[in-house]
């Protein structure tokens, strides 16, 4: 018993006291966690739980062969199992224990590690098994987290979906009824409204067949821009790229008499899908165009700059009627709303949804600014080949 | 046909505006007033002004027909309803208010005849004969 070192590598939690209970020496794991001091009463730290009655030296001799339970006093409901160990002829008696643990919760408050632990403690073999649980838990728990957030991500997109598909039959209908009424009236030789003639109706049956291709295309486009797929992102210069854009918009250009200032000289090449490029280009352009005020000649400015953080910002800035996003906020990016209700304007509601969609898939960002009858401002946040490389 | 004064078309669709307005006036010879709203809220507009500039402070006394489409800009059918309960009873005067929507989504017929104020929740197209079924079975 004088070799303490071989006790405490035994018996970390043992004990050894003379007859008056005095504390002699004790186990590295028992200092651990109750800071006994050499001197001290036995009684100052612990209380004989089981078997009862038991409170002297003599108690504890009689009781050599009985299993021990120990309160630890100030330390809640924790306890110690063990028994008494006396050598003949010695004054002293020595209590070899182990913590009562019935989870990993007791292992973290006691904060013990399996070196605390003797290794012929059956305890030792019991934490093994309960942090292997946990650990089988813990991964579980991730994987149920993981598989809802996938779920979360499934719900939404069989919403986009179901909204998709309602906006496409109704926008479909709208359109085919439109030229279906326009046709039979021509049929029927509807005298219709006064200052009104079949030119009219012609004109409008060419308007709902317009819109009808216009909802089918845009269709197409949505279908393109939700496809999950990976996109091939390249260096794409701002400045070609607007000049096909214009290439493709040139009727509606040259209508509406627009004035296109660039100022793409400090950044001029960014990262992303060419086509979705023109095609986020081309949408903000035609959208300055459809709402242009009447008041005033129509002035877009395209500028461009390279940001502190790498990427590159590019402003489309008109001087149209503007949005009220006190308002109109909340729609905005929304598939399928429509902001303004202006006379032979025919908005699908795609447009914005699909700019947004489609640098998102690009890894950019979109804001806007807007004042009404002032003019509005789409800012597109866009990488560059330096932050790829990174 | 007795008794109907005004029918209010709320649809941001044109040619649809066009085709009902075409059909009442020459096709079933409604002498009344046709008023055309493209949004639901040029419609609330509409009703909360319409005396303002008449014989001052009574209501509208029109016995009036409404047709509203759901999908529109601005203030679409459903925002409308929800405005439209708000208004003041003088400035509903008699209505009776008919959905007219080329949604055929069982949901929305659900949740617009939940309102008091809708009275039938109909599916476009509505020509000549439709027509002058909701007007002969509302007035």
């Amino acid at each position: 018993m004088e070799d303490h070192s071989f006790m405490n590598d035994l018996f970390p939690f043992y004990v050894l006291l003379n007859k008056e209970l005095v504390i002699i020496n004790f186990g590295k794991s028992i200092e651990k966690i109750y800071g006994l001091q050499k001197g001290e009463s036995f009684n100052k730290y612990f209380e004989v739980d089981r078997p009862i009655s038991v409170k002297t030296f003599d108690d504890m001799l009689g009781y050599k062969d009985s299993p021990f339970i120990i309160n630890c006093l100030g330390h809640g409901d924790q306890k110690i199992r063990g028994q008494m160990y006396s050598e003949a002829d010695t004054d002293l008696i020595c209590f070899l224990g182990t913590p009562l643990v019935s989870g990993m919760s007791d292992l973290a408050r006691l904060n013990l590690n399996f070196t605390d632990l003797p290794i012929h403690d059956s305890i030792g073999q019991f934490l093994l098994s309960l942090q292997m649980h946990q650990t089988a838990l813990k991964e579980t728990r991730q994987m149920a987290e993981k598989m809802k957030v996938s779920y979360a991500r499934l719900e939404e997109i069989n919403e986009s979906l179901d909204g998709f598909i309602y906006k496409l039959t109704h926008d479909l209908r709208g359109s085919a009824i439109n030229l279906f009424n326009m046709l039979e009236m021509l049929q029927q030789n509807l005298d219709v409204e006064e200052n009104s003639n079949n030119d009219t109706v012609l004109g409008y049956a060419h308007k709902s067949s317009k819109r009808l291709l216009q909802t089918i295309k845009d269709f197409i486009e949505l279908s393109k821009a939700e496809h999950s797929g990976t996109r091939v992102r390249e260096l794409c210069s701002i400045s070609t790229t607007l000049a096909s854009a214009k290439e493709d918009l040139q009727i509606e250009i040259k209508e509406s008499d627009c004035e296109i200032i660039e100022n793409l000289q400090e950044a001029d090449a960014v990262l992303v899908a060419p086509d979705d490029f023109k095609s986020i280009i081309q949408n903000l352009l035609s959208n300055s165009i459809k709402y242009r005020s009447e008041d005033r000649k129509l002035k877009i400015v395209v500028e461009s700059y390279m940001r502190s953080d790498d990427t590159i910002h590019i402003s489309f800035s008109d001087n149209g009627i503007g949005i009220d996003l006190k308002t109109q906020k909340r729609k905005l990016f929304q598939m399928f709303s429509r902001l303004h209700s202006i006379p032979n304007i025919s908005g699908t509601g795609v447009g914005l949804y699909l700019i947004k969609k489609l640098i998102e898939k690009n890894r950019g960002s979109i804001l806007i600014e807007s004042e009404v009858d002032k003019g509005t401002s789409f800012s597109i946040v866009l990488d560059t080949e330096l932050n790829k490389m990174i | 046909m007795k008794g109907l004064e005004e029918i209010i078309l709320i649809d941001d669709d044109d040619v649809y505006n066009f085709f009902t307005k075409a059909i009442l006036k020459k096709a079933i010879g409604f002498g009344g007033k046709v008023e055309v709203c493209c949004d639901g809220k040029e419609a609330i507009d509409y009703l909360e002004n319409k005396d303002s500039n008449g014989d001052g402070g009574s209501g509208d006394e029109n016995i009036k027909l409404i047709l509203l489409d759901i999908n529109m800009p601005v203030m679409n059918g459903f925002e409308f309803l929800e405005a439209y309960k708000n208004l003041a009873g003088n400035k509903k005067g008699k209505t009776v208010l008919c959905m007219l929507t080329t949604s055929m989504n069982e949901s929305d017929k659900k949740r617009a005849l939940a309102y008091d104020d809708v009275n039938d929740f109909l599916i476009k197209p509505l020509g000549k004969d439709g027509l002058e079924e909701v007007i002969g079975k509302y007035f």
